[in-house]
């Protein structure tokens, strides 16, 4: 299981987008570059948009999102709609056109095996 | 202060000088805090429309929300210290913050995560308890302030054990998003939800400012203040009610952000003496200020990230607020 998952993540992979991963959207908390979800965005061959942050989970600054638009905004979310609809409102509001992917976040928020599959979900989103 | 001499008498044209002042102080910070929080914008590219959405859309609603918060919170801590005759009371004293996180309990356990949704249940549980507590305190005939104050404490620890038993028993999920509730949050607020909410503030705190020169007279005891012709239940209960709305709508708004309600009110009254009609013109005005200028300091600073209003006010004011009771009282 160990060398899979190894095997897996030492792939090389082009990492030429960007994604912001929200574990929070009130307040807008994200995985930074510590955090192991950072680790999964990479096999996936996405670039953190949280570069090198102290803190692993940091709250962000919307007005961030606006200057530099992330190419994804992945959502780790389980709630069925409103919240993420209220997100949604904000982003067209301000103009933030990232493309916003809701995410299953029992396999990306929990470090299991089954972050095998998070990668896997994340290169197929990327083709 | 110089604007009024200890000796000399307040007259309206001297509080009307204190209002355009403390007006005055409020638009600076407001423009001074409009360009920064993030990327510097100068004075002159405030009306380019490149800088329209991070000025108006993102950053007011947001300094209008810090000024909101912290200008009720503090002219209602100062009432409520007067009114109980406690250096310890705060606006969140009679449970209204607890009632309100138990609203956002509630949201959360019936999966409403809209954030409308959420703050209508903590303001509608917030209301409740005030009703509650004033029923319990023998309502209109017999109220009395040990009533209010002791039902008040009481439903805090109800409270806090029911957001207790309900953090031990549910997710991390859920308990986290408690926590992030009680740190308070001024962001992704709406312009118009904002300003409505910032007008009925204003209204209530402005009924509850004319009960000042009242106030004045209750601080020098029951028997002078009935001796003076007030009617002690009648203000009591204005008070109570009034600062009850202002705290329910101002937590169900931003969350329950600590310290400003009991400092800033203290702060006020070191620097402009114990006279209500100045103290709490100057709290409202100088507790909204603080707010303003602490959340856009630390937003600036650490951008692009941010942390809790609720945990920084307290880090940055206390070490003021010890610095003036040591050498200024």
């Amino acid at each position: 299981m160990i060398n899979e998952i190894n095997r897996v993540f030492s792939e090389k992979i082009i990492h030429d987008k960007s994604a912001l991963f929200l574990l929070n959207l009130d307040p807008l908390i994200a995985a930074g570059s510590n955090s192991f979800i950072n680790d999964i965005l990479k096999c996936g061959g996405f670039k953190n948009y949280i570069k090198a942050s102290l803190i692993d989970y940091p709250k962000i600054n919307i007005e961030k999102l606006y200057l530099n638009k992330p190419d994804y905004i992945l959502i780790s979310h389980n709630a069925k709609g409103s919240g993420i609809k209220l997100f949604k409102e904000n982003l067209k509001r301000l103009k933030i056109n990232s493309k916003v992917v809701i995410i299953n976040e029992d396999i990306f928020v929990r470090p299991s095996y089954r972050i095998i599959e998070a990668c896997y979900f994340l290169r197929k989103l990327k083709d | 202060m110089l604007l009024f001499k200890k000796t000399q008498r307040l007259t309206l044209f001297s509080l009307f000088k204190l209002l355009i002042l403390l007006l005055l102080i409020f638009i600076l910070t407001l423009f001074v805090s409009l360009s920064f929080g993030g990327i510097h914008i100068t004075f002159a590219d405030f009306f380019l429309m490149e800088n329209r959405i991070i000025l108006y859309d993102i950053r007011l609603p947001r300094l209008l929300a810090d000024f909101m918060v912290g200008a009720s919170l503090s002219i209602v801590g100062m009432s409520f210290q007067t009114f109980f005759r406690n250096p310890l009371a705060d606006p969140y004293i009679l449970g209204l913050s607890g009632a309100a996180a138990v609203g956002v309990v509630l949201s959360l356990l019936m999966g409403l995560e809209l954030i409308v949704y959420r703050q209508f249940l903590s303001f509608l549980f917030a209301i409740c308890t005030i009703f509650i507590i004033y029923k319990f305190s023998g309502g209109i005939n017999k109220i009395t302030i040990n009533a209010l104050i002791l039902i008040g404490v009481g439903l805090n620890f109800f409270f806090a054990s029911v957001i207790t038993f309900f953090s031990s028993v549910m997710s991390d999920r859920f308990t986290k998003n408690i926590l992030m509730w009680y740190m308070g949050d001024t962001t992704l607020l709406n312009s118009y939800t904002v300003i409505i909410v910032l007008l009925i503030i204003v209204l209530f705190s402005f009924i509850l400012y004319l009960e000042s020169p009242k106030l004045n007279i209750y601080l020098l005891g029951d028997e002078i203040t009935i001796n003076s012709g007030i009617d002690l239940k009648k203000l009591s209960i204005k008070i109570y009610i009034l600062g009850s709305v202002v705290t329910a709508l101002a937590v169900s708004l931003c969350g329950a952000i600590g310290f400003v309600g009991i400092i800033v009110p203290h702060i006020v009254k070191i620097i402009f003496g114990m006279d209500h009609r100045i103290n709490m013109l100057s709290a409202f005005f100088l507790g909204g200020v603080f707010v303003m200028v602490v959340d856009t300091f630390f937003k600036t600073i650490l951008y692009p990230y941010e942390v809790p209003l609720g945990a920084i006010t307290a880090i940055i004011g206390t070490p003021a607020f010890i610095y003036l009771v040591r050498y200024k009282l």
